[in-house]
């Protein structure tokens, strides 16, 4: 919606967007936000700007692009089943938005409006009844994803809450945020449980095991912690300075055995849960690296980052069996 | 502006804008906390995580490669998008036009390659103007590829006197009033300052200048501001006035009254020289200044023990006692071991025993710097960032200190392991004095020693002028730089040629204090009358005339003490032992508390304080102290009573000995003829007795509460 503005600015606007165009350094590489694997181990997605990419998870061959998203795609969740894909994103000051996809026809089943800042956490529940979003506007939302029509807003976080997690039997949502605490939801209800507050810097990625019981977070005070999660409140299993600059993401082995975490000291490394003893630390990473998914067989793990590179990684080795470079459709 | 070849450099050019926007400041994303979940270091004083924040954080929400204007960057500043820090620029300028050049190009990162800013340079570096005159200044900076960039534009511009100067954002000053400003110049963690002058539109003859008297080098170089500035200075004082002030100012007591007769009587033409030398050989002058330096270095059994508190005096006044070079006095603290009972100098590292504690300590009192805001991010008013703050914190890191023989002392010895980590970087800098060279981090040397080779190396400038700035306010009433311990870069002096001189030659004559105070002290810049003239009434920077000050509470407690014969009791201490032979700043005095004496828990000027107060003024009216020693039948009221001395010989002792003169006539006139009518006209012998006294004692509680005898003029 454009304002009517004086002339000398419309003259200046177009002026500097030409020139700015003559300066350009030529077409951004497309840079990755996000990746998600499809738990039937078919699909690879990829969050990048204004759209989704998907790759067959084994061959990596393109399958199709899902466009229309209004800037860059921060969070990807697939349904339980598979058969949708929910692609979260919006702009930055102004709106969240997420548009959930049919995967088999690559058509837009619902898009959720809401949120007063970009989304930067989507999670589909495991009955795929609902979404949950988190954003820098320090909400969390549930959204019915039949109608798209919000259910209730979670709020008590104070800062831009970066991660979300259902534990794997629906009852309870994690949310992770930039105000230093992990906060745990009732999803019926939306009372909030209870709160951990140990890390001593704001939250950028949580992780909750393949079972329900531990959750770990991982931020900006470079550790990463481990929590037993109980009915009324969780314990303290681990903490440990695992890094050298802050940690962007954490992600949990199928076999519930691993944890990996990359930072923006440009190294993913990789741990033995719950223990967190170091077994790996990649080093030499070109980017910061955004995404990290383990695929649903646990045999490998992709790395999206910044620059638009993607690397998967095998668990024996950790060697990066893949080059590969997305294209843009644009 | 055509863009640089090369494209704009972040480090160079957007940090700057950053800065000059204000997006950086304290109050906004500089803050610790940030803004809104944007936080910047304050005003940019670290690229690296700056750069690493703006194009990745928060996975990349403030750049948008593909669509740069519509970064969240751009759009906040130019209220596109709703700002809670409103506009900062509009989308036609030239700060517009680099950041999204740069988010265009890339979003080039900054380099170890990047030419570094080696220093700023200001032009004119002073200018005198009318009021109501206007300058422009043009700031040029310096890089290490030998590069020059004209930055006026980013540079943050302040005046330290609004009232002479004021400054605009383009370094555009105009003169509001008369008088010196100095307009500081803040870039890139770079300081420089330049001077503006307005004389005063005052009549001044020539030779209210050049018939003034000059005694040394002081004398030319005030006389040549205040010319410039166009004040006239005021007259010399008279022999009396010049006896007291000088007693006091050197050792802290009053001239007795046969002191006073005899200086009034001398004819020889270098008396007041004489006089200056006798002073500075006495054991009140060893007193006073071991007292001064006392305050300096906290010595209180707050933290000490009693006989360590005795000892670090001790030491103090022996040192001053031999005149000890003070780069000596100060070079001892830092590189003896040893006990605390047998070395009283070691008492220091008792007092400050950890790193963070000993860096804000030592640049606070011997070099006049206040470093704390650097603990915690670049120093937003100095050149001091916060990597110098833990290059100098891991000097002290090694500084151990284990029990002696017995509870109070202490035996300090240099550890050979021990670091002091960057609170971000979580690594130990290379241990480094503030401007000096490093030293390797796996030396075992005593990293004491190389601090104090650099503290009092002749090169050192802050180490001089910290020192001479003190003594010289101490004794001008001002110092050259104000407040008297901070002469940072930021802070200039009210006369930098006269500053750098006197700095200069104490330096250059061994760092010699009493030869620093007979200097100054000898100077007709000191023996210049309290008095205005027509053209100084304002003039309380520039030495035109004497800045009156009350006296010390020490001083005022022993001055009292002094002229009616009774000392005051200090627990602990024999009787006759006066305020300023204490070693110990909780010796117990309601007096001296309410009076100001400093508590010696932090190194900081103002903790003595002149401030008045109603504790005071009840003190003196209601209060014990005075009030027993005028009663007093041991003290000298009494005694002159005893002695039959007249109401007039009385009166002219009483003068004598408060204010260092002669009554005048008038005042005995009034003075008789009060004590006349004080005495009843009927009434037995003992009555009679009784109320003279009373009336000579309310006579000299008037003159002891009065401004001639609390003041020094």
């Amino acid at each position: 919606m454009r304002v009517a503005m004086p002339f000398v600015q419309r003259v200046a606007q177009v002026f500097f967007a030409a020139s700015l165009s003559l300066l350009a350094a030529g077409p951004p590489k497309p840079q990755i936000f996000s990746l998600a694997y499809s738990p039937d181990g078919k699909v690879l997605a990829i969050g990048q700007y204004k759209e989704v990419q998907l790759l067959d998870a084994r061959t990596r061959k393109p399958l199709g692009t899902l466009p229309g998203h209004v800037e860059v795609v921060r969070s990807l969740s697939f349904s339980k089943d598979s058969k949708r894909l929910a692609a979260a994103g919006g702009v930055a000051g102004v709106k969240g938005e997420v548009k959930i996809w049919d995967v088999a026809t690559l058509a837009q089943s619902a898009t959720v409006s809401g949120h007063y800042d970009t989304i930067y956490a989507v999670a589909f529940s495991p009955d795929g009844n609902t979404i949950a979003t988190s954003s820098y506007d320090k909400f969390v939302k549930l959204w019915d994803t039949q109608t798209g029509k919000e259910i209730r807003t979670l709020k008590d976080h104070i800062d831009a809450v970066y991660s979300l997690s259902f534990t794997p039997d629906g009852k309870r949502l994690l949310s992770g945020a930039a105000d230093r605490t992990i906060k745990v939801w009732d999803t019926a209800t939306g009372e909030r449980l209870f709160t951990l507050g140990e890390p001593t810097d704001g939250i950028n990625s949580i992780a909750v095991d393949p079972t329900g019981k531990m959750v770990a977070a991982a931020g900006l005070d470079k550790s990463i912690r481990i929590w037993a999660l109980e009915a009324k409140s969780a314990r303290l299993l681990q903490s440990q300075i695992a890094h050298e600059d802050a940690i962007l993401k954490l992600a949990w082995s199928p076999d519930g055995a691993t944890l990996v975490s990359s930072s923006a000291d440009r190294t993913i490394k990789v741990f033995s849960v719950p223990q967190l003893t170091e077994v790996k630390t990649i080093a030499h990473q070109p980017d910061w690296t955004y995404a990290l998914e383990f695929a649903p067989d646990g045999k490998t793990f992709a790395a999206g980052r910044y620059d638009g590179s993607l690397s998967i990684y095998d668990v024996n080795g950790f060697r990066d069996i893949a080059e590969v470079r997305t294209a843009s459709t644009r | 502006m055509p863009t640089p070849e090369g494209g704009w450099n972040f480090r160079n050019h957007v940090i700057p804008v950053l800065t000059k926007s204000g997006c950086n400041q304290g109050a906004c994303h500089g803050a610790l906390a940030g803004k809104g979940g944007f936080k910047l270091t304050l005003r940019g004083y670290d690229p690296e995580v700056d750069y690493d924040v703006l194009t990745r954080q928060s996975v990349g929400r403030r750049i948008n490669l593909a669509d740069p204007a519509n970064s969240l960057i751009l759009r906040k500043p130019t209220m596109k998008t709703p700002h809670g820090g409103g506009l900062r620029f509009k989308p036609n300028s030239l700060e517009y036009r680099i950041l999204a050049e740069w988010i265009a190009a890339g979003t080039p990162a900054p380099s170890p390659k990047d030419k570094e800013i080696l220093g700023l340079e200001v032009q004119p570096k002073k200018a005198t103007l009318a009021v109501g005159g206007e300058q422009q200044l043009k700031v040029t900076a310096r890089y290490s590829d030998n590069s020059t960039a004209d930055v006026t534009r980013w540079v943050k511009y302040n005046s330290n006197n609004e009232g002479v100067a004021s400054v605009d954002d383009s370094g555009r000053v105009k003169i509001n009033g008369s008088g010196e400003a100095a307009v500081t110049l803040w870039y890139s963690s770079r300081v420089l300052y330049a001077t503006m002058t307005s004389p005063y539109p005052n009549q001044v003859p020539a030779e209210a200048y050049s018939k003034f008297p000059r005694r040394n080098y002081i004398d030319d170089l005030v006389l040549a501001k205040l010319k410039s500035l166009n004040i006239q200075p005021s007259g010399e004082i008279p022999d009396a006035t010049f006896l007291r002030r000088v007693f006091l100012d050197t050792a802290g007591i009053l001239p007795t009254a046969e002191e006073v007769e005899q200086f009034l009587a001398d004819k020889s033409p270098d008396k007041r020289v004489k006089l200056i030398d006798a002073l500075l050989e006495r054991e009140e002058y060893v007193d006073y200044w071991a007292y001064k330096w006392s305050d300096l270095l906290l010595v209180s059994s707050r933290k000490l023990r009693p006989t360590a508190t005795r000892a670090f005096y001790n030491w103090i006044h022996e040192s001053v006692q031999q005149n000890k070079r003070w780069d000596q006095f100060t070079r001892e603290i830092f590189t003896s071991t040893g006990s605390t009972r047998q070395n009283g100098a070691l008492n220091y590292f008792v007092l400050h025993k950890d790193p963070i504690d000993l860096t804000e300590n030592v640049t606070q009192a011997f070099l006049g710097q206040r470093l704390t805001c650097a603990r915690c991010h670049n120093h937003p008013l100095e050149k001091w960032t916060q990597k110098q703050y833990y290059q100098m914190a891991n000097l002290f890191s090694r500084v151990g200190v284990k029990n002696g023989d017995d509870p109070s002392e202490s035996i300090i010895f240099a550890k050979t392991s021990g670091d002091i980590n960057h609170p971000r970087l979580l690594r130990p800098m290379a241990p480094t004095p503030l401007d000096g060279t490093s030293m390797p981090l796996d030396s075992d040397a005593d990293r004491r020693e190389h601090f104090a080779k650099w503290l009092t190396s002749p090169k050192n400038e802050m180490f001089a002028r910290n020192v001479v700035n003190r003594v010289w306010g101490t004794l001008m009433g001002k110092g050259l730089a104000d407040p008297i311990d901070d002469v940072r870069a930021t802070n200039p002096a009210s006369n930098e040629e006269l500053f750098a001189a006197v700095s200069k030659d104490y330096v250059e004559h061994g760092y010699d204090n009493k030869r620093l105070i007979r200097t100054i002290l000898n100077s007709a810049a000191y023996q210049r009358a309290a008095d205005a003239n027509g053209t100084n009434k304002d003039d309380n920077r520039f030495y035109s005339k004497y800045v009156i000050r009350r006296l010390p509470a020490e001083v005022m407690l022993d001055a009292t003490s002094q002229v009616l014969g009774v000392p005051t009791p200090f627990g602990g201490f024999p009787v006759g032992t006066r305020a300023l032979q204490l070693p110990d700043s909780q010796v117990a005095s309601q007096f001296l508390t309410v009076f100001g004496r400093p508590a010696r828990i932090i190194c900081d000027a103002s903790e003595r304080s002149s401030d008045p107060s109603i504790g005071q003024a009840l003190h003196i009216i209601n209060g014990d102290t005075l009030n027993k020693k005028l009663s007093n039948p041991e003290g000298y009221i009494s005694l002159l009573l005893r002695l039959g001395l007249s109401d007039a010989r009385i009166v002219e002792h009483m003068t004598l000995s408060a204010f260092g003169r002669y009554p005048t006539d008038d005042e005995r006139q009034q003075m008789a003829k009060a004590l006349g009518e004080s005495r009843p006209a009927k009434g037995t012998a003992e009555q009679q007795k009784d109320a003279r006294r009373q009336a000579l004692e309310d006579m000299v509680w008037a003159m002891l509460t009065s401004k001639e005898f609390l003041f020094n003029h």
